[in-house]
């Protein structure tokens, strides 16, 4: 009976080769690890075809709802709108997810060839042609919308085709519109509804959010109170399940003097740069803007900041969207 | 993390060589191994704009353009296949064109801008900064120091910030604002440290009651890359290599004219010498697609800045369009350009006025170079 070739004659060139095998195989692993490492740390670019769209803030109350908590009496409601980049048809998976409860109201739309599309939040979308519908939203909250690609379309221009963006405004005229935050799919494949925002499938969430805000001014004249809106990255929305996360802000002046505070999300939240403290107000802060670092300690965040801008005598909002540093995984399920 | 990267992707070069069978023998190694993974660009554009300065006499080439053209496309709105690489936004970069400045006082309106920009870093950073005024074309230049991590802003009518200090020089008018990083080192990770953004605020000059609210613009400056490390030379290369390309054309989902209240489309070349005050000047072409696909196509020009309301375009009018909100696709057929819309309509109910700002989505990646002085 012929021995296995390892031990005849030949074995120690088979020895030899499968050394070399070996080593060959530690050296691609201990490349691609290296690789690994250079993808952590990534934040998401923006204002490119994404795959993943996330909107920081919905506000929808209609005139007089006292029970719409977070906005004056006046009223106020967000025009959303949805865009694809792609000479393709896109099917759109999205969800509202109340800021107070943390449930959500999910709902599909359909993108016909570069078409944009918009709806104000308190009155929702119906389409009996295209089988498009989003449900009204009444209160406070975000929205999340990812791309689904056709079963047989599964490379990265079937998923990162959209870009979206919402304009909310009060009664009174006070607007704020931003870009939705967009992550972009990295590698080919089918959808599955959980979003891996690990810099391999998905890009990476931000590490750090990096805002240049103004000082709050309660007692000034015009009197300004500037908002933080947060919200986790991760999400699970198949268990219903929020986490809670301890947020890291850092500011620092103009004169470069840092202060640090704390404070904690569940899902959402929302409230005045006045109520994180005295630092963020004008007359203990020393100077007009800050350089307002956001870092959350068990998972990254999203999120934007309304400024309440003084100016002759009056004051106005604006959006400010953050700049991004480094990147933390999460994921995102959905049902 | 890049030096372990290069050294072992050369150490597996020279183990793959050396285990592949007839493959020559190694030689023996004099100097250490140079990296033979070099990062090369996956889109590698062909910078053209490479235009010399004449020491002596006046320039008779034409200011730089980006003339590499991309392949006529039918099956694209507007007839121009997409190519390269878009920047990266809200990262931090070395390169920053905020759109729109305005300085203006009348006897009925307030305007102005309130100008911020921050140090993502912990090292100090000097920024070179030029305005450019939209009538003239002319430039201001300046310069602006930030210690680590340090936030500053100023309004442009009078340069002066929040701790009462002057940073800037004087502005009035309509124009942009362009600010690049003069790094310490040459290293990629000195020029990239910086981002932006701008805060224009319309009020009455004397607000009556009925005035309650101010006319607010936000937006982020549009922000680009250093690829490759090297030293300064104040000439900004956006071709990808050096720089981030400029994007290859924007898109914005607008809302349609109505007449009554009119949004503006804000247009800046991406090309520009400022070393010899030559605006590079770009045809424009729009494609208009509204919410039932229909299309629409227009056209435009810039100088060096362009402010245009809706209303003066016909495809941009709620008449032309047939629905409320569209999707405007520019492209600037000679030069890449870079804008940003203001949304204005009338809040549904009060008719309250409303304004905001709404920036691009970018596709694909042209080069450009913008020369500074």
């Amino acid at each position: 009976m012929r021995r296995p070739a390892l031990y005849d004659a030949g074995g120690a060139e088979v020895m030899k080769r499968a050394g070399h095998v070996a080593v060959t195989v530690v050296l691609w692993g201990t490349l691609g690890a290296v690789l690994a490492v250079r993808a952590y740390a990534a934040p998401p670019a923006q204002k490119l075809p994404s795959a993943l769209l996330v909107y920081p803030l919905i506000e929808a109350c209609p005139s007089g709802d006292r029970a719409c908590a977070l906005t004056d009496e006046d009223g106020g409601d967000t025009r959303i709108e949805l865009v694809n980049l792609t000479g393709a048809s896109q099917q759109v998976q999205c969800f509202y997810v109340y800021g107070d409860t943390c449930n959500e109201i999910g709902f599909f739309i359909a993108l016909t060839p570069y078409q944009p599309l918009s709806w104000f939040a308190t009155q929702g979308l119906n389409n009996v042609i295209t089988g498009s519908s989003a449900p009204p939203f009444v209160g406070v909250g975000e929205l999340k919308c990812a791309v689904v690609p056709p079963e047989s379309a599964t490379d990265l221009s079937a998923h990162n085709s959209i870009q979206g963006r919402a304009t909310v405004f009060r009664a009174n005229g006070r607007t704020v519109s931003y870009g939705a935050v967009g992550f972009q799919r990295l590698t080919p494949g089918p959808y599955t509804g959980e979003i891996q925002l690990n810099g391999s499938t998905y890009a990476q969430c931000p590490d750090k959010l990096h805002f240049d805000v103004f000082a709050d001014q309660p007692t000034g004249t015009p009197s300004t109170a500037s908002e933080l809106i947060l919200l986790t990255c991760s999400e699970d929305l198949v268990l219903q399940a929020p986490k809670t996360i301890t947020v890291q802000l850092l500011v620092v002046n103009e004169f470069e003097q840092t202060v640090s505070l704390a404070s904690k999300v569940t899902c959402f939240d929302r409230r005045t740069l006045g109520a994180l403290g005295g630092p963020l107000e004008r007359t203990t802060l020393g100077s007009e803007t800050a350089h307002l670092i956001v870092r959350g300690s068990e998972g990254p965040l999203l999120g934007l900041v309304i400024d309440d801008v003084p100016f002759a005598g009056l004051s106005g909002t604006a959006g400010n969207e953050p700049s991004f540093q480094g990147g933390r995984s999460a994921t995102v399920l959905l049902p | 993390m890049a030096d372990l990267f290069r050294i072992l992707a050369a150490f597996l070069a020279l183990y793959m060589q050396r285990i592949t069978p007839g493959a020559p023998k190694l030689q023996p190694i004099v100097r250490p191994p140079t990296a033979t993974a070099t990062r090369t660009a996956t889109f590698t554009p062909t910078p053209t704009a490479t235009f010399t300065i004449p020491p002596t006499k006046p320039p008779t080439q034409p200011p730089p353009t980006a003339t590499a053209k991309p392949a006529v496309s039918s099956a694209d709105p507007v007839g121009f296949a997409v190519v390269g690489v878009p920047p990266a936004q809200k990262l931090p970069a070395a390169f920053l064109v905020y759109p729109l400045v305005r300085s203006l006082t009348t006897s009925d309106r307030t305007i102005d801008t309130t100008i911020e920009l921050m140090n993502l870093s912990s090292t100090l950073v000097t920024l070179q900064c030029f305005y450019v005024q939209g009538t003239t074309c002319n430039e201001i230049g300046f310069w602006v120091t930030l210690t680590g991590q340090q936030p500053i802003a100023w309004k442009a009518r009078t340069g002066v910030g929040g701790t009462g200090r002057r940073v800037a020089p004087p502005f009035t008018g309509d124009g942009e604002l362009k600010c690049a990083v003069v790094p310490n080192t040459s290293d990629v990770s000195s020029y990239n440290t910086v981002q932006g953004r701008a805060i224009v605020s319309d009020a009455p000059t004397q607000p009556v009651a009925s005035d309650t609210a101010a006319q607010t613009v936000g937006y982020s400056a549009i922000a680009f890359r250093r690829l490759s490390s090297g030293d300064f030379t104040g000439e900004i290369a956006l071709d990808g290599i050096t720089y981030e390309m400029c994007p290859d054309r924007l898109h914005f989902q607008v809302l349609a004219n109505k007449g009554d209240f009119d949004s503006e489309l804000i247009l800046v070349p991406c090309a520009q010498d400022l070393e010899r005050q030559l605006p590079s000047g770009a045809n424009i072409q729009l494609a208009v697609i509204n919410e039932f696909e229909n299309r629409l196509s227009g056209a435009t020009s810039v100088k060096c800045f362009n402010r245009i309301s809706f209303g003066t375009l016909p495809s941009l009018r709620r008449t032309s369009v047939g629905t409320d909100t569209a999707h405007l696709i520019v492209y600037g057929t000679d030069v890449p350009v870079v804008g940003l819309v203001i949304d204005r309509f009338k809040v549904p109910d009060t008719g309250a006025p409303s304004t905001s700002s709404n920036e691009p989505y970018l596709e694909g990646g042209r080069p450009a170079i913008v020369q500074l002085p």
